[in-house]
């Protein structure tokens, strides 16, 4: 569906709007509810456009909130979009097609996929089948993995006995086998220790690196952005507030060499306040946070240099077209 | 046909990972072989008090009564699919329904896979279980059934059990529309264990309802196969329960899709 040159991730204008029930506090407010019941719209993603090439490796932060998992729910077909354009590897996600399913794999980090009865190794069968994946490969991309994650003496225990991050590495190994060309990570690191964080960490590098893996990378944890991220698309309050060189995004708004990577993010967030304003903005290095996303998106040929380096996949990146230009 | 080998390729791999995931639940299992027995005591136990003062209830003789009650308890004991429309439920309302979105294949085809599984590894138990209470229980399982009663049976059984799945998919998915498909399921389930013949033959109801009854397709779930499968019903009534099931079948099918297909674009995935 997609050529080599057509993005890999493709969305205009995305918007994506809930409807919630507005429960009213308390048991009379409850009783209320169920004859005169009021409903809330909130607009989770707004305007939002975003390109991705193949095999680039894009961080996508923001505070709570934000519309970070709203996006990658879209984005996997999970939910459908209120409006505007999407398409994922030339596949319109929500139709949920075969074609894109083969193609794509998402890990969420507090789901799971596994069988927790069974060792991970019959998920890994089941999905060979759903996937249609042919033995030789099958084999190859497991032993690959297995040994690339140091779980060989793993993947014949039962899933419930693993620990957090055990079972992590399993999700990803059970996520990777059928080879997709985008892989969306839903805070993948989230719970686990810092062995485990770095292996993680590696895993997907080489994975991005080895395969030309396209991935998409939601995370709280800024050590995971900076390490493997070239390029980090900053949402809040369902907008676009940059897009750009990580390396970049960090830097205009460290305060210091030695300040930690905590007190930047907070200033990123703050410095890209939401639509009640709440910007708490001190020694602001430049504020990235125009609520007019068209203005972050640039177009195709707008080619600013986004400052990478040693990333294979980002270099001239024509769908980061601006390259995270500061104001 | 390219497309047909992949698919029961998939179909069987399901159901055989759903099967090796039951050997998980040694207790469950066990307690579905005493339910199996337990329903047959039972009815040895109502039934053996009703027959002391006559001969026949219903048409039935104890004995009959005895051997239809182990048999459609070894049909109940297959019908695992109560845990489809639960699991849609909770993970709809949960929010990680959506692992199922982003696997390649139809879900109800994987949930029909899913209760394949575990209903074939309930049968190993449940089967044993039945052929013990019948001879511990004193019930007659060898009477003169009909070739083609006996092959309409075997036809039916499958079929039944894939409406079911069907069935409490499509009430499953209500959770999409209503958040909470629990109502449903509750009076679904109680419904369900009258009209399928799994509490009383439902030869005993009056003629009114038995006949009414005969045109919905729960009535070929347990009740037709376990009297086909005991000498009481005739093979012509067997094939025409076929027919019957199987235009039922291609109602809920499309239904249960084309109501999936519709309701899912509601959801919000909250929590995934």
């Amino acid at each position: 569906m997609s050529d080599n040159h057509s993005p890999v991730v493709h969305t205009r204008a995305l918007t994506k709007t809930y409807r919630r029930f507005d429960k009213q506090p308390g048991l009379m407010g409850g009783v209320k509810s169920l004859f005169n019941r009021k409903y809330i719209y909130r607009t989770a993603v707004s305007s939002f456009d975003l390109d991705i090439a193949p095999g680039e490796f894009v961080g996508l932060i923001g505070p709570n909130g934000a519309g970070k998992t709203t996006l990658v729910k879209m984005l996997t077909g999970i939910i459908a979009p209120t409006s505007g354009e999407i398409s994922v590897l030339g596949f319109i996600p929500n139709k949920l097609e075969d074609g894109l399913k083969r193609r794509c794999a998402v890990v969420m980090g507090q789901k799971s996929q596994l069988f927790f009865e069974l060792t991970a190794e019959d998920t890994f069968r089941l999905f060979q089948s759903l996937y249609s994946i042919p033995e030789a490969e099958y084999r190859r991309s497991l032993d690959m993995f297995v040994e690339m994650f140091g779980v060989g003496h793993l993947t014949r225990a039962q899933v419930r006995t693993l620990s957090l991050g055990e079972r992590m590495k399993m999700e990803l190994i059970a996520a990777l086998l059928h080879n997709p060309g985008v892989l969306f990570l839903d805070e993948p690191t989230i719970g686990l220790d810092a062995v485990a964080q770095r292996q993680t960490r590696q895993f997907l590098q080489d994975v991005n690196r080895e395969r030309g893996t396209t991935i998409l990378l939601t995370s709280h944890y800024m050590e995971d952005i900076l390490k493997l991220c070239p390029r980090v698309v900053l949402i809040n309050d369902g907008r676009k507030r940059f897009d750009g060189p990580t390396d970049r995004l960090f830097e205009s708004y460290k305060a210091g060499m030695d300040e930690d990577i905590g007190s930047v993010v907070e200033r990123i967030y703050s410095d890209n306040p939401d639509s009640s304003g709440n910007s708490s903005n001190s020694g602001n290095q430049g504020n990235l946070g125009n609520s007019d996303n068209s203005s972050n998106l640039g177009n195709p040929d707008d080619s600013g240099n986004s400052g990478n380096s040693g990333n294979p996949y980002n270099q001239d990146n024509p769908y980061n077209p601006e390259g995270g230009r500061l104001p | 046909m390219s497309r047909i080998k992949p698919g029961i390729t998939k179909f069987i791999a399901v159901a055989r990972t759903l099967f090796k995931a039951q050997t998980a639940y040694r207790f469950d299992m066990a307690m579905a072989a005493v339910e199996t027995l337990g329903r047959v005591l039972f009815a040895r136990i109502l039934w053996g008090v009703v027959f002391q003062s006559r001969e026949t209830v219903g048409g039935f003789t104890y004995q009959r009564m005895l051997a239809y009650y182990v048999v459609s308890s070894f049909l109940v004991s297959l019908e695992t699919s109560y845990s489809v429309e639960s699991e849609l439920n909770e993970r709809i309302r949960g929010g990680s329904f959506s692992k199922y979105m982003v696997i390649p294949t139809n879900p109800i085809a994987h949930f029909m896979a899913r209760t394949c599984g575990s209903a074939l590894y309930s049968a190993m138990f449940t089967s044993v279980a039945a052929v013990f209470g019948a001879a511990a229980f004193g019930a007659r399982l060898t009477g003169a059934v009909e070739p083609g009663a006996a092959a309409s049976a075997a036809l039916m059984i499958p079929l039944g059990l894939a409406f079911m799945v069907c069935f409490r998919f499509w009430i499953g998915v209500m959770a999409f529309r209503f958040e909470d498909a629990g109502f449903f399921i509750h009076l679904e389930g109680s419904v369900i264990q009258f009209v399928t013949g799994a509490m009383v033959p439902l030869a005993l109801l009056p003629d009114s309802v038995t006949g009414a009854l005969r045109f919905l397709p729960f009535h070929y779930v347990t009740y037709t196969p376990a009297m086909l499968l005991t000498g009481q019903l005739s093979r012509r009534e067997g094939w025409a329960g076929l027919a019957i099931l199987a235009a039922w079948m291609c109602v809920m099918l499309p239904l249960a899709q084309l109501t999936y297909d519709r309701a899912r674009v509601r959801y919000d995935g909250v929590g995934a």
